[in-house]
């Protein structure tokens, strides 16, 4: 009897190692297979909505000022200059005077003219008294005819010969005002060409006025760039092409500028490229891959990339025309960000 | 020698003496760690190359430099960091090279490497180890206004880190967090203009004060152009009068000051924006003396800076101070352990008294040994006395036995019973110590990782037994000549534990005769057999189903409660937005009450290796010192989840992995599993490592993975029409240089004076997508003054290129990682593979080179010292015994004990490791002291003439008790490392647990299956 219960409590004893070491290792690999694999969290982002609005896009550049009215002062004469009125730097105004040149050539030439045209002149007197006197006598038979027609030719030709001489005079009037020369427009002296003592020839210049109203701003633009206008100091002036090349780059011109600018200046302008309605996106959500551009969209926890061909860029951004994505979030990450959305990451629009 | 010592009494106790003495001083001074320096030899290169990109760096720096190294002896891997302006060349030589001789190697290589090097590379040699993590981090950062954080850089640059270096106790200080001081220069461009000053000649005029000094262009939000010269500060006044023109200095068209550079690095000490002075030790100093060192030196300025706050963000102290005092407290409760298993076993209050005194005299002993041979003390050392309490008791108590034994039943006197009684028991033990020496002594060469973690532990083991067996067969004599000096009488307590015994474990010797009886009986062949197949049927079961079930790992994971996370925002974004995005989870982080420091690095500075070190600028390294496992609810993995989760919730953040310190068992292998891909053409790698990625994202077990590089950064491609550019009379270089007027460009690609080639890249910060734009109409100027829009010589593309590009063993690579909670990482390695096979890999070389790459290596070899100990072992034992069948038999019965160590680690939920390994060596070195005293006994009752039946049953009847006791004894010393009661010794339980297992099922195995054999296999009659 002992016997068998003892084997008994040995047989008991074995199989409930047995059982409970089979339960150990079952629970064991349960364990290890209810282990998750590692989380895939979702990528915070931030996003914005866009509409179709007026927009202008714009490039910076850097333009260069010209001026059309800047007038070049040069003589007629061939005289010495006596004196420079107004130096370089000085604000002139219409009608002052700014250079002098030698005129006593001029003046003596005048007088001696007019002495010739006085002693003509009485001349003249003479025979027309005399003529009178001829007239009268003629009636009486006292001079011949052929007298008489003499003194009316000699007096004809005496008061032509005078009308010449009076018109000689005129010229010389009108040189001696070459001698003087004025200003003919507002502005500033902006370059002197001779100094006293120089000669004027005819068509030398002797100095520049430069007139701030003559103003205007040329920019040089490569030619695949659409030019439209220019903003300068916030205030949009249109550009009309020159239909010329400096160094292969377009020029354009703006209209007159009054701005206290000055001829060969440069200054910092933005360029319009694109004015119209459409959607502007951003420069920073825009991402490049294999020569296409993506935007991604939002759409519940996916990205979805969507290409966009831009009608124009700008440093504001671009411009799409296509309206499909007005109204939806856009992902507003950088670029590395936005390619892991589009192979497959989820998303989390965070305010 | 018993005979030498027991004639002198004075010597040996002098002798004792001293070497306790000896011992204390020991405790006191010797170096403390956590775990022994296992991290093989490392130098690394580290050459700035101002304005080249990843590409570039990587083919002309990099290569060039890791093939003079490849030429070197000893090189175990080559492998390099490739980023924008730097290269991080790390060459890792095997144990057997040694520091030294590996930097002035890696010194000459680089000499003869770089006639090879673009001109403006420089190349710095830095050697790194173990010594390398910093022993703490000293955060400093602004108390109030008074004091910014460049000027509080320059501080720490030019007073602080001197000044701490000239402490010798302190290794090496590395200052990190950006702010690099430098002269800025803030260039009006209207005003250059006027005077027809371009960048170009500017760059040229201030480079010609000093040629080597790069410059950095940088446009900032008021239209100024901004040049950063790292110049010296007494230069300011020298650059202000600088002759740019004719009548123009330099302060005519520009400001200058002292100033800052723009940040690639950053740093975040507890939350707050600092600066870090990383305070390293010296290759083969202590952490407590240079932390003590390095605390008493901050107090000090502390008072001389009185607007700098000062505080440690990161430190291994408290680490190690709370690992060291746990062990302490765990040999205590071993001490204690063991000794209340001697009364329960023995109810002998003299063997008691004599154990209590033998355990300090071996531990002191022996701790002035290892500070003689000039040794450490860390977690291994300790586990190494704790295993060799339960030993060396079992010496002193055999010896101490075996005298009162001859005392009352031989009737011997005192003098006659101690000389006979200790000379009868020299034989056994000394055969039980040097069965358990032989069995463990090749695991001391096995050589590699192993080694290296191992031999402290073997060598602190040899050293106790050695001291344990001098002890009792010289101490123990002298001391039972003064315990038993009025007889030996029981007091009422022992009876009281004799009863106890007699009446409960007592009574198991009845079972064992019996089936000793029951192999003897009727049938006995068969009898024999059923037993036999009973037990290796067992075995067998037992391995094949548990041994795959738990999987291997190289080291299992441990809490030491230090968390770390490597995180990565956009590679096009700057240290600034990334630090501002980090606050609010900084501010989350320090409100929880389990966390005690952060430091967070972001970006590499040169010469910096303790931090950052490899990262983008808007990567970061975040350490978390939590509180210990004994002060939080929480385990690690659990509080890494938390991270994890909250630092998911940042916008743009791209890489997210939190994981232990630790988490690999040696700093050279980059994550757990890490799957890499090499190849000598770097384009067609990460679309395969995309594909790798997915497959294994659904791999058990797991918690993040990563790609530790990608084609993700955006940059922008100038490519330059050279006939236009030459009509122009321009070079692309001459147009580089002129690029920065209107962009924010932070490095050209093209800074190398020799690159003709067309292509040039920018690096744009911020919105730099806004000044691709603005980039097309910069006027550029030509030789005869003419002004060209840039998109007239060049075409302006958006490319997306890689940030980082790594090499490693002379091709690209590429590496997959993920970190795991505590999966085994043969199981999580298996299931990559499963997954891997349905990637093509076709052109690139795949490799694991995770955890498992050292497993498997230290696998092979711990096997092997395991058969050699086991060989040797049997060698010894024939020596011994002059028996080779009983030699046999004895190692045959070790086997039998696995049964229990597979069992062990199983319902302890502890994976094959190395410290199993080395477990089921110490095991069975103890099983087969066992073995030996039953046969030993076995052979002196044949010899007196009993048959061989009779002289079995009458050894298990003499050695029950002894066996039982040491078995149990052995077991309770081990209870604190089983039960991991200190930091760090989760890595070290498993050897407790295959110990404790297998010492419970292996005793209960031995006393039957050992006698059986012995008897069964006699050839003489019955």
């Amino acid at each position: 009897m002992k016997n068998i219960i003892r084997v008994l409590i040995i047989l008991v004893v074995i199989a409930l190692l047995v059982i409970g070491g089979i339960k150990a290792v079952k629970d064991k690999r349960a364990k290890e297979a209810a282990l998750p694999p590692a989380k895939t969290y979702t990528i915070k982002v931030k996003t914005i909505k866009v509409e179709p609005k007026d927009i202008t896009l714009t490039l910076p550049i850097l333009a260069i000022v010209e001026n059309d009215s800047d007038v070049k002062i040069s003589s007629k004469v061939a005289e010495r200059v006596e004196s420079i009125n107004k130096s370089r730097g000085q604000k002139v105004k219409k009608g002052e005077v700014l250079v002098k040149l030698d005129s006593r050539d001029v003046n003596s030439k005048i007088l001696a003219l007019k002495s010739k045209i006085f002693s003509m002149q009485i001349n003249l007197n003479n025979l027309q008294t005399i003529h009178k006197r001829s007239k009268q006598l003629l009636k009486v038979d006292g001079v011949s005819v052929e007298q008489f027609e003499k003194e009316a030719s000699s007096i004809a030709s005496l008061k032509a010969q005078i009308a010449s001489l009076k018109a000689g005079l005129a010229e010389l009037y009108a040189l001696k005002t070459y001698t003087v020369l004025k200003s003919p427009i507002d502005g500033v002296v902006s370059k002197l060409f001779v100094s006293v003592g120089d000669m004027a020839m005819p068509g030398k210049p002797l100095m520049q006025i430069s007139s701030p109203k003559g103003a205007y701003i040329v920019v040089r633009v490569p030619s695949d760039i659409n030019a439209k206008s220019l903003i300068f100091k916030n205030k949009e002036y249109p550009l009309t092409p020159l239909d010329n090349t400096f160094n292969s780059l377009n020029e354009y011109r703006t209209p007159h500028i009054e701005d206290n600018l000055t001829e060969g200046q440069r200054v910092d302008g933005k360029l319009v490229v694109y004015k119209g309605k459409g959607i502007l996106l951003p420069n920073d959500l825009i991402l490049n891959r294999d020569a296409q551009e993506y935007i991604v969209l939002a759409n519940g926890k996916k990205g979805e990339g969507f290409k966009i061909s831009p009608v124009a860029q700008g440093q504001e951004g671009v411009v799409v025309k296509d309206t499909r994505i007005a109204d939806k979030d856009i992902v507003s990450e950088k670029p590395d960000i936005l390619l892991k959305l589009l192979s497959g990451a989820p998303l989390e629009i965070i305010k | 020698m018993f005979n030498f010592f027991y004639k002198r009494p004075y010597l040996l106790y002098s002798l004792i003496g001293a070497f306790f003495f000896l011992g204390i001083v020991a405790l006191v001074t010797l170096p403390k760690n956590l775990f022994p320096d296992a991290n093989r030899p490392q130098v690394i290169v580290i050459t700035q190359v101002p304005g080249a990109t990843a590409e570039v760096v990587a083919s002309t720096v990099s290569k060039p430099i890791e093939e003079e190294i490849a030429r070197l002896g000893l090189v175990r891997d080559i492998s390099s960091i490739n980023a924008a302006n730097f290269s991080i060349v790390k060459a890792e030589f095997e144990y057997a090279k040694g520091l030294e001789a590996a930097a002035v190697d890696v010194a000459n290589a680089l000499s003869i490497a770089k006639s090879k090097l673009p001109k403006n590379a420089n190349p710095a040699i830095y050697t790194a180890g173990d010594f390398t993590l910093p022993v703490d981090v000293v955060s400093l950062s602004p108390k109030d206004k008074s004091i910014s954080l460049a000027e509080i850089r320059k501080v720490a640059d030019s007073f602080i880190k001197p000044y701490l270096l000239s402490n010798p106790a302190i290794g090496n200080v590395e200052v990190f967090g950006g702010y690099q001081s430098a002269i800025d220069i803030k260039v009006n461009p209207i005003k250059a203009k006027k005077y027809g000053i371009d960048l170009d000649r500017l760059a040229k005029t201030i480079s010609a004060l000093n040629r080597d000094m790069p410059l950095g262009f940088v446009k900032s939000k008021n239209n100024f152009y901004t040049i950063t010269w790292y110049g010296q500060k007494e230069n300011v006044a020298k650059l202000k009068n600088l002759q740019i023109a004719p009548n123009v200095k330099l302060s005519d068209i520009a400001d200058i000051s002292w100033s800052y550079q723009k940040r690639s690095s950053g740093y975040m000490g507890n939350g707050k924006d600092a600066v870090a002075l990383s305070i390293q030790r010296a290759p083969k100093g202590s952490v407590l003396t240079v932390s003590k060192a390095t605390r008493a030196e901050i107090e000090k300025l502390k008072a001389q800076y009185p607007h700098i706050n000062f505080e440690i963000s990161d430190t291994q102290r408290d680490l190690i101070e709370t690992a060291n005092t746990n062990m302490l407290e765990a040999l205590r409760d071993a001490i204690i352990f063991t000794l209340f298993v001697i009364m329960i076993f023995l109810g002998n209050r003299r063997a008691l008294y004599a154990a209590a005194l033998s355990i300090p005299m071996v531990f002191f002993s022996t701790m002035a040994i290892i500070w003689l041979m000039g040794g450490e003390l860390n977690i291994v050392i300790y586990t190494a006395i704790i295993l060799a309490l339960g030993m060396l008791v079992d010496d002193a108590v055999v010896v101490l036995e075996n005298i009162e034994r001859h005392m009352n039943e031989l009737h011997e006197d005192k003098q006659k019973a101690v000389i006979e009684g200790t000379k009868e028991v020299i034989q056994p033990i000394f055969a039980g110590t040097i069965a358990t020496i032989a069995i463990m002594f090749p695991l001391m060469f096995v050589g590699d990782y192993p080694q290296h973690i191992f031999r402290p532990l073997i060598e602190t083991l040899i050293i106790a037994l050695l001291v344990s067996y001098f002890l009792s067969i010289t101490f123990i004599p002298q001391l039972s000549l003064w315990l038993y000096r009025n007889g030996t009488e029981k007091s009422k307590i022992e009876k009281w534990f004799e009863k106890l015994y007699q009446n409960t474990i007592g009574r198991l010797i009845n079972p064992y005769v019996a089936i000793l009886k029951f192999s003897n009986g009727k049938w006995y062949v068969l009898r024999r057999m059923m037993l036999t197949m009973a037990v290796v049927l067992t075995l067998v079961l037992s391995v094949k189903n548990i041994m795959p079930t738990i999987g291997k790992d190289v080291m299992p994971p441990m809490d030491t409660g230090i968390i770390k996370a490597q995180i990565a925002f956009s590679a096009n974004d700057t240290v600034d937005s990334a630090e501002q995005r980090l606050r609010p989870f900084l501010k989350w982080l320090h409100s929880q009450k389990w966390v005690r420091m952060s430091s967070v690095a972001f970006g590499t500075e040169p010469g910096v290796l303790s931090l950052g070190s490899g990262n983008l600028p808007a990567e970061a390294t975040i350490t978390i010192n939590a509180v210990n496992r004994f002060d939080r609810n929480e385990t690690i993995w659990q509080l890494e989840d938390v991270i994890r989760d909250k630092l998911s919730h940042i916008e743009g953040i791209k890489k997210n992995d939190v994981f232990d310190f630790g988490a690999t068992a040696l700093s050279s292998i980059k994550a757990p599993l890490n799957i890499r891909i090499k190849s000598p053409n770097w384009q067609i790698l990460p679309p395969i490592a995309h594909e790798i990625e997915k497959n294994i994202s659904d791999i058990k077990g797991l918690t993040s993975h990563s790609l530790s590089w990608d084609v993700d950064f955006t940059e922008i491609t100038l490519d330059i029409d050279t006939a236009k550019a030459l009509s122009y009379g321009l070079t692309p270089y001459q147009i580089a240089l002129q690029l920065p007027l209107h962009g924010e460009v932070v490095s050209l690609g093209t800074a190398l004076p020799s690159m003709n080639a067309q292509f040039v890249r920018l690096y744009l910060k911020g919105k730099y997508s806004s000044n691709i734009q603005t980039l097309k109409m910069l006027p550029i100027r030509g030789a005869n003054g003419v002004e060209i829009p840039l998109s007239e010589l060049a075409k302006i593309s958006y490319k997306l290129t890689p940030a980082k590009i790594e090499r490693d063993a002379m091709l690209y690579s590429l590496d997959i990682g993920a970190y795991r909670a505590k999966r085994p990482i043969t199981h999580i390695t298996d299931d990559a593979n499963e997954r891997l096979k349905k990637v093509n890999t076709d052109g690139v070389i795949l490799s694991q080179e995770g955890d498992i790459k050292q497993l498997n290596d230290s696998f092979k070899r711990m096997i092997k010292a395991i058969g050699l100990g086991v060989a040797l072992l049997l060698l010894t034992l024939i020596a011994i015994y002059r028996s080779v069948r009983l030699s046999i038999i004895m190692i045959l019965v070790l086997p039998l004990s696995m049964i229990g160590a597979a069992w062990g680690m199983l319902l302890m939920d502890k994976p094959s490791c190395m410290p199993s390994m080395v477990g089921l060596l110490l095991l069975f070195g103890i099983i087969i002291k066992n073995a030996v005293l039953l046969i030993d006994f076995y052979q002196v009752h044949e010899a007196e003439g009993h048959t061989p039946f009779e002289a079995a049953v009458q050894s298990v009847r003499d050695r029950f008790r002894p066996v039982m006791m040491t078995a149990f004894g052995t077991i309770a010393g081990m209870i604190p490392i089983a039960m991991e009661w200190a930091v760090g010794l989760e890595r070290l339980s498993p050897l407790a647990d295959v110990a404790i297992g297998g010492l419970l099922i292996g005793t209960l195995l031995t006393l039957v299956y050992v006698p059986l054999y012995a008897y069964a296999t006699e050839r003489k009659k019955k």
